[in-house]
């Protein structure tokens, strides 16, 4: 390996990372990128079957993150041609995802679709639509003239500034169903539909404010692309996207190195005594390196002064003092996440979205129209439904589930094949067989709109927890800021539509962290300034562009 | 900032230096409207008061230049076709600068007259474009010259009840969108015709009321943006049926006022846009109507000055609202 | 050549007149005149400006230019679609977007055009717009499209029964949303109907007062056309009784 060390080694190839990598390559930072995975992605990679499947059987070494793993035998033909997502998600057209790929350009690598139907089970074999805009609420024929009226003032009031708002006054501890049933007056029945089609809120601890601002960037969201919010990748998603990330950074120079071990990382002798809290940089000099990171196969270690890596790679010995973490009151949070039941099942046919049409409706101009709606609700490829608590049988009464659809639409299924993840969050350390528990749900799903229900051709379950092992010794930020390895936060496992916007989030403080650490001759914050174009340093109040 | 006044010397300004800038690439890609363009400039310096602002030898000169021999009508610019909507801006220039002898008026009333099809709507030229545009022009244009008898003004009138709509208002043609513009050129033509029996009042005023956005400015349909040159559309219309008073004219004024550019004079559409004498000219003209301090009478049916129009005794039952003291 | 154009200057009116001309003079198919394919290339022709209208109409749905061109070509393509389907289409435009008077206007002269022929059944159809309007009042009581294509419905000759449902949909949608000015304004007016063409059936003192306290609130919440009210206010004192 040359010479030269590098200003960032980054461990994992997992979404924050790639994006952190990408960033800094685009800002001339000399970045080595490592993952002992010979895919990238890390836990949000996009699999073939036949790798989803060795995935399955033999989970990636130091990760406690996936738990009771089971699988059909039978692996169905053209394994190759899927590409099963490790972290179902759904894109915001706006935010900070959608922004960091357009302006890294990442989105010249990457395919989208429009979600096209978002749907809630109605406890009794049918499916309710989730009206998100004011067309929505128009043509809706479940709810009645006077709630939607009070849906819309509703909405109005949620995409608006509703922060210094009257009708927010004192409300703030409210639950938020209660919130919705007494200033807005809606019943019962659209306060499910918003608190989990609309916000995906499954937890009754969340706030009202972060209940609305979700709620309001998903409105806002709407109309950019199409009448839908929200985008699905091409490819299978996110970890298609990471990969994107991965070769902007390439492009602008970083260095991959895929499937090799980490032997060793070790220390520089002289940083462990010079540390001092009155002149931290002084410390980090490029001549005298802190880190070496020693590969497999790869002659001469990486030399660094920072390093970015997950916890399964944070050895023993640095876990008491060179742990740094520029969220550590976020990150407590994150840890505490539930862990999330997955199911991830392949399928011949679509499920079925079409609606009860209302008798007496469909009389005279719009049958043809009528008809044509309903075809295409049959041949929906890419969808979201949302099963509220309590509405399956022999489910959770405590959480809903959510169920993400993708065909053949969104190139990541072999022609007349859909995939379905199902996610359903557990208590932390219930012990749960995930196939037990979802099947109800699985259940529910194929019997949509059919006769029979259908018999999917592979199936997959799982339990995967919120982040591995958090750090011990999070301690005092203070002390913490003249740390020099970084963790990244890991990226939530839900709701689906922010899970890229948040990992964006932490990836962007992360960079600008790490700006002030490797800044100490002002080289690259002149850079920083002058250059134009490029993810955040100019973020702020770059012009809107077309993907 | 708030603009409280209208800065007359500054538009008079702007308007003289229009003409000189004819290396600018927009004089060339407005070509297909000069001889329009010089009509609005002449009527905002009239309702400015500053009417010799333009040399009228030169004008005058000008309009000749697009006389097109062959169809015996005028172009938009020299060498350019005939068309009704610059033969109407002509006659209407010629009219204001006392200059009806240099035309040839029994060819331009043929060539006028030739225009209207069997429905009683005009064409624009020969291409046969029709619109309720060409028929106000052909109305106004062969009233000025006293020459309404050589067209058929009862198909003229039957053509426009057709083209009115359930909300009141006109549209372009037969089965179009009540617009405001078309609203304009429709109710102008049948004042001119004196058969407003036409019209259904309070319909249409109802509906004109109606453009008046919270701004203050007025737009030309229902849920689109408010924009300066419904100034006069809408307000001419409201004038001729007696009920200005429907709208707000102080806020009105305001908007007005706030779209215009106070560095180098001229009107926008709306505030910050770009100013142009079309803009200009109807953003003055509908400061005239609602009585403005300062500005000369604006006749609302022919877009020329009311004391012309009154002299040539062509007046109308319109009402303006009562001019402001300064 | 006209649709580069046309994607840059979608409101300029001697593009789209060229377009008409080209149109109306394109010659018949290479096959004899009369035959079938003969017009099957002028068919084609005039399908394909249908569709191009259609993309200019999905992107400003309110540009008049392209209604109007798409009322003509409907006027003069050889085989035309079927007026239902152009009933659909406008509702699809509505649908997407209600606040698309254009469309609402293109359905107004259709559902008249389908009505006087026969072709669909007048008081039946008539129940459908009302629910499809009611839907969109309530949806959304600050669009003025919405009220303007109710008035068109309930029109000059409704019976009383349909004035009197209409003011009570209407009432109670103002007793959510008090602050809605087309809530009142559309009251006033409807009231005005019930007086002027049903005098001797309806309590004319009543609706008069009514019609007296709405305007007042009108003037309030709507200053800027007080005037207006204030007509209408003298206008309902000399019908008085």
């Amino acid at each position: 390996m040359e010479d030269t060390p590098f200003d960032v080694v980054i461990l994992g190839t997992g979404l924050t990372e790639s994006v952190v990598a990408a960033a800094l390559s685009k800002w001339g930072f000399k970045v080595a990128h490592v993952d002992e995975n010979s895919y990238y992605g890390g836990n949000e990679a996009s699999l073939t079957l036949d790798e989803f499947v060795e995935w399955i059987d033999t989970p990636p070494p130091h990760s406690s993150k996936i738990s009771r793993a089971s699988r059909s035998s039978e692996v169905p033909p053209f394994a190759r041609q899927y590409s099963i997502c490790l972290c179902p998600t759904i894109i915001p057209s706006t935010g900070p995802f959608i922004d960091a790929l357009v302006q890294s350009g990442v989105s010249k690598y990457s395919s989208f679709r429009l979600l096209e139907r978002i749907a809630v089970y109605d406890g009794s074999g049918g499916l309710k639509n989730v009206p998100g805009s004011k067309e929505d609420v128009f043509k809706n024929q479940d709810i009645s003239l006077i709630q939607k009226r009070r849906l819309m003032r509703f909405l109005t009031f949620a995409i608006g500034d509703f922060e210094q708002s009257s009708e927010l006054q004192d409300k703030h501890d409210l639950p938020f169903t209660v919130f919705l049933e007494t200033v807005f007056r809606l019943d019962k029945e659209l306060v499910d539909v918003i608190t989990y089609a609309l916000a995906y809120s499954n937890k009754e601890a969340d706030s009202i404010l972060t209940i609305l601002h979700r709620i309001r960037r998903y409105l806002r969201s709407a109309g950019r692309y199409g009448p839908s919010p929200f985008l699905v990748g091409h490819y299978g998603g996110i970890g298609e996207i990471t990969q994107g990330f991965c070769r902007a950074a390439a492009v602008n120079g970083a260095v991959y190195i895929l499937g090799k071990k980490i032997i060793s990382i070790n220390a520089a002798e002289t940083l462990n005594q010079s540390i001092n809290e009155e002149s931290p940089k002084s410390d980090l000099s490029k001549n005298h390196p802190q880190y070496s990171v020693t590969l497999e196969d790869i002659p001469g270690p990486l030399r660094t002064d920072v390093i970015i890596g997950t916890n399964p790679y944070v050895s023993n010995q640095f876990l008491s003092r060179r742990q740094y973490s520029p969220f550590s009151s976020d990150l407590k949070a994150a840890y505490k996440a539930n862990p999330i039941a997955r199911c991830i099942a392949i399928i011949e046919s679509p499920i079925s979205m079409s609606f009860p049409s209302k008798v007496g409706e469909d009389d005279n101009e719009d049958s043809e129209q009528e008809e044509n709606a309903r075809n295409s609700n049959d041949k929906v490829d890419t969808a979201v439904l949302v099963l509220p608590q309590g509405s399956v049988s022999g489910g959770s009464s405590k959480f809903s589930a959510v169920a993400l659809m993708t065909g053949e639409g969104t190139l990541s299924t072999p022609k007349g094949k859909y995939i379905l993840y199902i996610a359903l969050p557990v208590e932390p350390d219930a012990a749960v067989d995930p196939s037990q528990i979802l099947h109800p749900y699985i259940d529910v799903l194929l019997k949509l709109g059919r006769e029979v229900a259908q018999e999917p051709i592979f199936t997959a379950f799982y339990i995967e927890n919120a982040g591995e092992t958090s750090p011990h010794a999070v301690g005092d930020p203070q002390h913490n800021v003249h740390g020099s390895w970084f963790i990244p936060p890991p990226v939530p496992l839900e709701p689906l539509g922010d899970i890229a916007d948040i990992a964006t989030r932490n990836a962007e403080n992360i960079f600008r962290n790490l700006l002030d650490i490797l800044d100490n001759d002002g080289e690259h914050s002149r850079r920083v300034n002058t250059l134009s174009g490029g993810i955040w340093p100019q973020l702020i109040d770059l012009e809107e562009e077309e993907v | 900032m708030s603009i409280a006044t209208l800065n007359i010397p500054l538009h008079v300004k702007y308007i003289q230096n229009l003409g000189k800038s004819d290396d600018e690439l927009m004089y060339h890609l407005t070509a297909h409207l000069r001889l329009n363009a010089v009509y609005w400039g002449l009527a905002a310096l009239c309702v400015m008061g500053h009417k010799e602002a333009l040399d009228r030898g030169e004008m005058i000169d000008f309009v000749m230049s697009c006389w097109d021999d062959e169809a015996g009508g005028f172009g938009a610019h020299p060498d350019h076709d005939a068309h009704l909507l610059s033969t109407c801006s002509a006659i209407q220039i010629l009219v204001m600068q006392d200059a009806l002898d240099r035309l040839d008026i029994p060819r331009v009333v043929n060539f006028i007259a030739s225009l209207q099809q069997p429905s009683g709507v005009f064409a624009g030229d020969s291409f046969g474009e029709i619109d309720t545009r060409f028929l106000y022009c052909a109305v106004n244009s062969l009233s000025l010259l006293g020459q309404l008898d050589k067209m058929d003004v009862g198909k003229a009138v039957e053509y426009i009840r057709h083209c009115r709509n359930f909300d009141g208002g006109f549209g372009s043609r037969i089965g179009a969108e009540s617009h405001a513009a078309q609203v304009f050129v429709c109710v102008g033509s049948l004042a001119i015709l004196d058969r407003l029996d036409v019209c259904d009042a309070d319909t249409l005023s109802w509906w004109l009321s109606e453009r008046q956005m919270d701004s203050g400015g007025l737009n030309g349909r229902p849920q689109k943006l408010e924009d300066v040159c419904y100034s006069f559309w809408v307000l001419s219309a409201l004038s001729i049926l007696n009920k200005l008073e429907y709208i707000d004219s102080d806020k009105l004024i305001s908007f007005i006022l706030s779209a215009q550019d106070p560095e180098g004079g001229g009107i926008a559409d709306r505030p910050g846009d770009m100013v142009d004498v079309f803009h200009t000219c109807f953003g003055t003209a509908g400061l005239s109507l609602v009585g403005y301090p300062g500005l000369e009478d604006l006749d609302p049916v022919y877009c020329m000055p009311a004391k012309l129009i009154e002299k040539m005794g062509l007046r109308k039952g319109w009402k303006a609202l009562e001019r402001r003291s300064g | 050549m006209t649709m580069g154009a046309l994607k840059t200057h979608p409101k300029v009116y001697w593009i789209w007149n060229h377009r008409r001309w080209c149109l109306e003079n394109i010659p018949s198919g290479p096959a004899p005149a009369g035959e079938e394919d003969a017009n099957g290339w002028k068919q084609a022709a005039w399908q394909k400006d249908l569709f191009v209208v259609e993309q200019m109409l999905n992107k400003d749905p309110r540009n008049f230019h392209a209604w109007d061109y798409r009322r003509y070509i409907l006027s003069q393509i050889p085989k035309p679609p079927l007026p239902k389907t152009e009933l659909a289409y406008t509702k699809a435009k509505i649908v997407s977007n209600f606040s698309n008077f254009s469309a609402w206007h293109q359905r107004s002269k259709i559902l008249l055009s389908l009505w006087s022929s026969g072709n669909l059944d007048e008081s039946k159809s008539k129940e459908n717009e009302f629910k499809l309007i009611t839907d969109a009042m309530y949806t959304d009581p600050h669009d003025q499209s919405v009220w303007i294509y109710h008035r068109w419905l309930v029109g000059n000759n409704s019976t009383r029964k349909v004035l009197e449902r209409e003011i009570s949909v209407i009432s109670d949608l103002l007793a959510e949303q008090p602050d809605s000015k087309w809530c009142l304004e559309s009251l006033v007016h409807y009231k005005r109907m019930l007086i002027n063409s049903y005098k001797d059936a309806v309590d004319a003192q009543a609706l008069t007062d009514e019609c007296h306290a709405l305007l007042l609130q009108l003037s309030e919440i709507d200053p800027m056309r007080s005037r207006r009210y204030k007509d209408i206010m003298s206008q309902l004192n000399n019908h008085d009784v």
